[in-house]
């Protein structure tokens, strides 16, 4: 089309026209002329040191958030563990008061604390198992799981 | 019984089909109805297009590989091994190393590698160089650190090859960086390819001729490389031209794993039926990327949108239903003009690109999706 004349009558200019003046009826334009200032302005002030990073950084959050997205059970313990912490020494003026060895032997029968002694060695069971099994994905000497063969 | 998913292949294809089909089915694969395996010679995922850059002294080799187990969801199975043979009637793999491994459904994802040897001036014996591995690319890049006067000549010495850009990307950017450097006077660039038009897509063809004119590029269409005398540094065409150069940069052919042809799944490129991704000769096994004869370019872009097809086919299967998602050829590339500006163009089996002039924004989100990648290969975009 460059170079060509521009045939007024033309379906394609006259749809073109009618979009512009529906623009500037709507007071879009104006919006569209300032919208376009800040793009300018971008174009000014960005270089691609500051494109690279900042993309290199949002990608590292993404593949945090994919992870987090692919593990709603986690996702729940985490929301467990936040409520928990929340509930602990909520006031930061006013401290547990320290526990020495016989007041912890006592802690140990409360039921809630054994349900939470429960969650914490259930935890660290699994802790094991994933490190083993973490170990053997990146294990590329042997390269493969035998026990899933 | 649980239904075995088995992806050959941790390329981009392998690896996005993998981490999508563990989206899609992530409860069957919790409740043990399903397993997803990833079958890969290498523990290591490389993105290639990085190597592009590191010529230029932009990026480093290191910067295009991650482990797999970095990105393949920690669900799916990895098995670092080589696929020796595929029974397509008894439905299993063999492996170099550790057996073999059944499966219901096969996604066969090994790309294509470049043939140097069988390049004529690229191989052992040649000095041509490319930029398809870690060290063609650091040894280019040493090459053009001291190349300040003489003749370039970028070649397309067969097709099909991977990436369609980078033709026409890297002869550009050389052009811009030459004139960076105060050296372009001094340095001729010429540009062959192997049909009669300067790049297979026409669109590409007819966009990039004004601007080769404009930078002074020099161009030779349907040159077909017949011998390259690497000492005196002349290449003969079939028709009897010969070329001269100084430095001698192409692209190389390409050709499909052995696996292809001795599994029975096509006699060069495996044979998919284009829409529906499915093996001509094999029930049950899908190709996706490179690997396919789909009339498209072999783009990461192809494999990455033929994985949501597949995954789609894949899942339904699993699941016991009829699929209905085809693939319509959706190829979408960036082209870098230089520097600071670049285009793109997308296409599909039944229309052709528009390439719009070269913008600085374009240039940039080439820039952003480079680093954005890894999240495309984790399944995510």
């Amino acid at each position: 089309m460059s170079g060509e004349q521009l045939d007024p009558n033309a379906e394609s200019v006259q749809n073109a026209l009618d979009t512009l003046v529906e623009l500037e009826e709507t007071g879009t334009l104006d919006d569209l002329a300032a919208a376009a200032n800040v793009v300018s302005l971008a174009a000014e002030a960005v270089d691609e040191d500051m494109v690279r990073s900042t993309t290199r950084a949002l990608v590292h959050a993404g593949e945090l958030f994919d992870s987090a997205a692919g593990e709603p059970e986690a996702i729940r313990n985490l929301e467990l563990l936040t409520a928990a912490l929340s509930d602990t020494a909520a006031d930061p003026a006013d401290p547990p008061d320290g526990v020495g060895p016989i007041g912890a032997a006592r802690k140990l029968n409360d039921p809630q604390v054994k349900r939470g002694m429960g969650f914490l060695l259930t935890l660290l069971a699994e802790l094991g198992e994933q490190l083993d099994t973490r170990a053997r994905r990146y294990d590329f000497e042997t390269g493969v799981d035998e026990d899933r063969i | 019984m649980t239904t075995e998913i088995v992806i050959v292949g941790g390329g981009v294809g392998g690896t996005v089909t993998a981490n999508r089909l563990q989206k899609e089915l992530h409860r069957e694969v919790s409740s043990g109805d399903v397993r997803i395996r990833l079958v890969s010679e290498t523990p290591y995922h490389v993105y290639k297009p990085t190597f592009f850059y590191v010529p230029w002294g932009e990026a480093e080799p290191e910067d295009a590989s991650r482990p797999l187990a970095d990105l393949v969801d920690r669900r799916i199975d990895l098995v670092y091994d080589r696929v020796t043979h595929i029974d397509t009637s008894g439905k299993s793999l063999d492996l170099a190393e550790n057996g073999s491994i059944p499966y219901d459904y096969l996604v066969v994802a090994t790309g294509a590698a470049p043939d140097i040897e069988g390049t004529p001036g690229f191989g052992a014996d040649g000095n041509g160089h490319h930029i398809y591995d870690a060290e063609a690319a650091m040894e280019l890049r040493r090459e053009l650190s001291a190349f300040d006067s003489g003749r370039l000549v970028f070649s397309v010495v067969e097709m099909p090859h991977v990436c369609p850009a980078v033709p026409i990307e890297f002869t550009m950017l050389a052009d811009a960086r030459f004139r960076q450097l105060g050296t372009r006077d001094d340095i001729d660039i010429t540009y062959t390819y192997p049909i009669s038009q300067l790049h297979s897509v026409d669109a590409a063809a007819e966009w990039v001729e004004p601007r080769f004119d404009d930078r002074g590029i020099e161009t030779y269409t349907e040159f077909a490389f017949d011998t390259v005398d690497s000492d005196a540094e002349v290449i003969h065409a079939a028709d009897g031209t010969e070329l001269e150069y100084d430095l001698l940069v192409g692209v190389p052919g390409f050709e499909p794993s052995p696996l292809i042809a001795e599994s029975g799944l096509g006699e060069s490129w495996m044979e998919v039926d284009k829409h529906t991704l499915e093996s001509d000769h094999a029930d049950g096994v899908f190709g996706v990327g490179d690997v396919t004869n789909i009339p498209t370019s072999k783009a990461g872009s192809v494999a990455h949108y033929a994985a949501g097809t597949v995954v789609d086919r894949v899942a339904a299967l699993a699941r016991g239903h009829e699929p209905r998602t085809t693939f319509d050829g959706d190829a979408i590339c960036f082209l870098e003009a230089g520097t600071d500006s670049g285009s793109h163009m997308s296409f599909t089996y039944d229309s052709e690109p528009v390439i719009r002039n070269e913008t600085e924004f374009v240039h940039w989100a080439k820039l952003a999706y480079n680093e954005t990648y890894w999240l495309t290969a984790r399944g995510l975009a």
